[in-house]
């Protein structure tokens, strides 16, 4: 009998001292969102479970992205706390939707550590509601309005958007989107010229610029932040060279995405999203609204075949060939 | 509350056994994900109603986490040492109890405290560890791990080493200062040996786990960085390797701490149940010596990928594969024992058999792991599994059961039925095979260990139906152990009463107390003639008219060397 006495007592001592250090469940109250939506506390509890799980190691307790697992990945793991996300399905800026949130979750985001998470759908909402604690914003501003995916106008005429495409990418003005002025120019520099010529009808001077080297741009995620989690240095960014580097949001052709095989069409439309909607915090802008939609679909179709080319020798060729092309 | 060792082994016989089915339930969710990942487990909704039964990772790494560790600290080691350990060492020796019998007790309660914490933990918020059974730094530190779970589960383990150290202890001085007049070192039965070896290596190695568990928990709970990774760099503090210097210079050996009472008993019971001597006594008692003497220092063969010097790794390579050879010894003495003998396959001798088998198969799949070349691409694959579950799963576990069989009647009075007990044997035998050739063949293919969902590489996809024929083993094995619970239950409610002495032998546990001993076990202490193995001697089958005499019976030519009370029992049978 006293020997279960005694061993009642170590486990109760035991458990106290377990207890004592060892981090107890936060308590939540009801988080009263800018768009009327009450996230009630036990929500909030089951999400801070499973932001303890899957995420707190990289994003960090503090949702600041400074988690131990975090430290010198590159890019860095997102911060929370300024409510700003790379592709939130709204226009850059806005607070993004729940849908891109979850859709980041579900499929992860290539190149980075960001995986996808088999996380079941009640915790996958559970964990979104949860990252909005965050950040003062959600309190405050309403999500954006989601950018939807329009229908494709070059539905059958490929190579028509295609060439559509080339213009948009080079040239800027007059509805075009001029993307090589930040990455790069795929085109030697003779058809560069032709190509502008034909779009300004007059000869644009390219002798002194250097349209196949990408310049680094500041971007808005933090690398560092202070003990209250305000940035106190930013990253740069390269934007992607799409012969060679992996696109976060874009799978190869053939690749199982979300249980479904990637076809040619979705990979278009993961373009045509990525195009519309901008990068968060990076330095590209949101398209839609911009230029005419049809030219936001026709870079979805030139932007695929560079990305199509990825990774080829045959890429290696092109930009040989681009590195190596004069004014002649 | 009773200090008898026979009471304390029966209570950790029972929850041994308790902790053994709830680790094999575990293994077969880990199975289950293999085969068919993220499905839902049919009749798990209740305990995962979020993905309806389904394993989430977290899920996952919890339970393979929980597995390893309920197997090896609250389920194997128990059973060899707590259950059969305490049952028979004091009866073998002719003690009348353990040298502490107090402190005994108080290991058993210690170590149900850790159990209890086991359980607990799978009910605490974020659940119970996931940072693996050998809970590395950085995974087992608060970042990482930041449930109460992995902190109470680190509690568990502490306790189980405090338990393991106490009955280590025990065993040491028992053997070292109990043993009945006649009973030198040269005629401990083989069983002891094993018994003794490995509570020496538990006396020694223990406190290393205990220290580092310490300094884990001190990490977790108290802000220290011991283990904490950069600490070192940044002034002061420690390193994660340092763990698993720590851990593994406790885990090899724990190795040999399993494996050592088996191989004890396979000895004798190669010897009983061939009805010879055994063949080679000095040196196998003096393999497993040396196995347990070269143990620690092989340990950092876990570590040949965890950035040691290779320099040191050629050290302990060396190391390692020399420890085959007292292994080769034993393995070939056993053999020369069977060589001509007249062997009886009861069920206790098939167990042992297979323990002989398992465990060679386990042995030779290791060298890959022993050698470095060969260890940095199977290092972290399946193999690693599939090796270390044949030698310290499917080996420990039929050791455990050659000692339950062999002994159930000594224990409970009652016989359990043979044939149900020879076909639990043989059937678990071969369907570990099944289960862990299959992870072996798995693992050579590249499948990384702890993979939620392997199939998600494609280099790996092609194994989905290696693993399910795989899972569908582990399946048919964990039916298999019915037969034992019904053949336990059944004995135990009305099994036939059992002789005193049914394996004519002539240990002392069989030949001079009854079945169930009494509380003091001897009604007068024995005094030892001669060694456990006098078997089938011509002189004692024309005297006797059988082929074995008790250790502590004197033959009618024979006077007693020493001076006495004579030997209570002489059955025969």
């Amino acid at each position: 009998m006293t020997s279960r006495v005694l061993s009642a007592l170590l486990l109760l001592v035991s458990l106290a001292f377990t207890g004592c250090r060892s981090k107890s469940a936060p308590t939540f109250e009801p988080l009263k969102l800018a768009d009327g939506r009450v996230l009630s506390a036990q929500t909030l509890a089951r999400g801070h479970s499973v932001y303890a799980y899957y995420c707190a190691s990289c994003h960090g307790e503090q949702g600041d992205g400074q988690g131990p697992a975090g430290r010198g990945m590159r890019p860095v793991p997102r911060s929370f706390r300024q409510g700003l996300f790379k592709f939130g399905g709204v226009s850059v800026g806005e607070l993004p939707t729940d849908e891109a949130l979850k859709r980041t979750l579900r499929r992860g985001l290539h190149g980075t550590p960001m995986f996808a998470w088999d996380v079941p759908d009640a915790d996958l909402d559970a964990v979104v509601q949860y990252l909005k604690t965050f950040s003062p914003r959600w309190k405050e501003e309403v999500p954006g309005k989601p950018l939807e995916v329009s229908a494709d106008p070059w539905r059958g005429r490929d190579a028509e958007a295609i060439e559509r495409g080339r213009v948009a990418y080079h040239v800027s003005g007059a509805g075009n989107a001029g993307c090589s002025s930040c990455h790069v120019a795929y085109l030697p520099r003779a058809e560069l010229a032709a190509l502008m010529k034909k779009a300004f009808g007059r000869d644009v001077d390219l002798s002194k610029v250097d349209p196949y080297t990408a310049q680094v741009r500041e971007s808005d995620h933090p690398v560092e932040v202070d003990t209250k989690g305000e940035p106190t240095r930013t990253q740069k960014v390269l934007p992607p060279d799409f012969l060679f580097q992996p696109l976060r949001t874009i799978w190869a052709v053939g690749d199982t995405v979300e249980g479904a095989p990637y076809t040619p069409e979705r990979q278009r439309e993961d373009l045509y999203r990525v195009i519309a909607a901008g990068v968060g915090g990076a330095a590209m802008p949101t398209w839609k609204g911009a230029i005419p939609e049809e030219n936001l679909w026709a870079l979805a179709y030139y932007v695929q075949t560079l990305v199509m080319l990825r990774d080829t020798d045959e890429a290696e060729a092109l930009r040989a060939r681009l590195r190596g092309s004069t004014m002649k | 509350m009773s200090v008898d060792h026979k009471q304390v082994a029966r209570r950790y016989l029972w929850s041994g056994l308790g902790f053994l089915l709830l680790g094999g339930l575990l293994a077969l969710l880990i199975r289950w994900q293999w085969a068919w990942p993220g499905q839902p487990v049919p009749g798990l909704a209740w305990a995962l109603p979020e993905s309806r039964g389904a394993l989430t990772p977290p899920t996952y790494t919890s339970v393979f986490t929980m597995h390893g560790l309920v197997m090896i600290f609250f389920a194997v080691t128990p059973l060899l040492f707590g259950a059969l350990g305490h049952f028979v060492l004091p009866l073998a020796i002719g003690a009348r109890g353990l040298a502490f019998p107090r402190l005994s007790t108080l290991g058993f309660w210690v170590y149900a405290l850790g159990g209890a914490l086991v359980l607990v933990s799978f009910g605490v918020r974020l659940g119970p560890a996931n940072a693996g059974w050998t809970a590395y730094p950085p995974l087992s530190t608060t970042a990482f791990t930041p449930g109460l779970g992995q902190t109470l589960v680190t509690v568990a383990v502490l306790c189980a080493g405090v338990s393991a150290f106490t009955y280590g202890l025990n065993f040491v001085v028992t053997v070292a200062r109990c043993r009945a007049p006649g009973m030198t070192w040269g005629r401990l039965p083989l069983t002891v040996w094993g018994l003794f070896f490995a509570s020496v290596l538990n006396v020694l190695f223990v406190p290393v786990l205990a220290a580092a568990t310490v300094l884990l928990l001190m990490d977790r709970l108290l802000g220290t960085q011991f283990f904490i990774a950069g600490a070192a760099a940044v002034g002061g503090g420690g390193d994660p390797v340092v763990y698993q210097h720590l851990f593994w210079l406790f885990g090899h050996p724990e190795v040999y701490i399993l494996i050592l009472p088996a191989w004890g008993m396979v000895g004798d019971m190669v010897s009983f149940f061939s009805r010879k001597p055994a063949h080679g006594y000095r040196l196998t008692a003096g393999a497993m010596g040396v196995v347990s003497a070269l143990s620690g220092l092989v340990y950092a063969h876990h570590l040949f990928t965890s950035g040691m010097s290779p320099m040191l790794g050629r050290t302990f390579m060396v190391l390692t594969l020399l420890i085959s050879l007292p292994a080769e010894v034993m393995f070939l003495n056993w053999l020369m024992t069977l060589w001509r003998g007249s062997v009886r396959l009861t069920s206790p001798m098939l167990a042992a058999l297979s323990t002989v088998v398992v465990f060679g198969l386990g042995g030779i799949t290791g060298l890959a792991l022993g050698a470095v070349a060969t260890d940095v691409p199977l290092h972290g694959t399946l193999w690693v599994v599939g090796h270390f579950h044949l030698t310290m799963g499917a080996a420990s576990f039929l050791g455990v059961f050659a000692g339950l069989y062999f002994w159930f009647p000594k224990m409970f009075g009652r016989q359990l039925h043979e044939g149900l007990a020879k076909a639990h044997v043989v059937s678990s035998a071969v369907l570990f095979l099944g289960v862990f050739g299959g992870q072996l063949a798995a693992g050579y293919a590249g499948q990384l260990r702890r993979l939620y969902d392997p199939y998600q590489y494609t280099y790996l996809k092609h194994l989905l139906p290696l693993n399910q024929w795989t899972t569908a083993c582990a399946f048919l094995l964990g039916a298999a152990q019915g037969l034992f619970v019904v053949n336990l239950v059944w004995t135990l409610w009305r099994g036939r009463v059992a002789d005193a002495n049914p394996w004519q032998v002539g240990t002392l546990e069989w030949t001079c107390a009854a079945s169930p001993p009494s509380d003091e076990n001897f009604e007068r202490i024995p005094v030892v003639l001669r060694g456990p193995h006098a078997l089938s001697q011509p002189e004692v089958l024309e005297q006797l008219g059988r082929d074995w005499v008790g250790q502590a019976e004197a033959l009618p030519a024979e006077a007693p060397a020493i001076s006495g009370p004579q030997p209570l029992l002489e059955r025969t049978s």
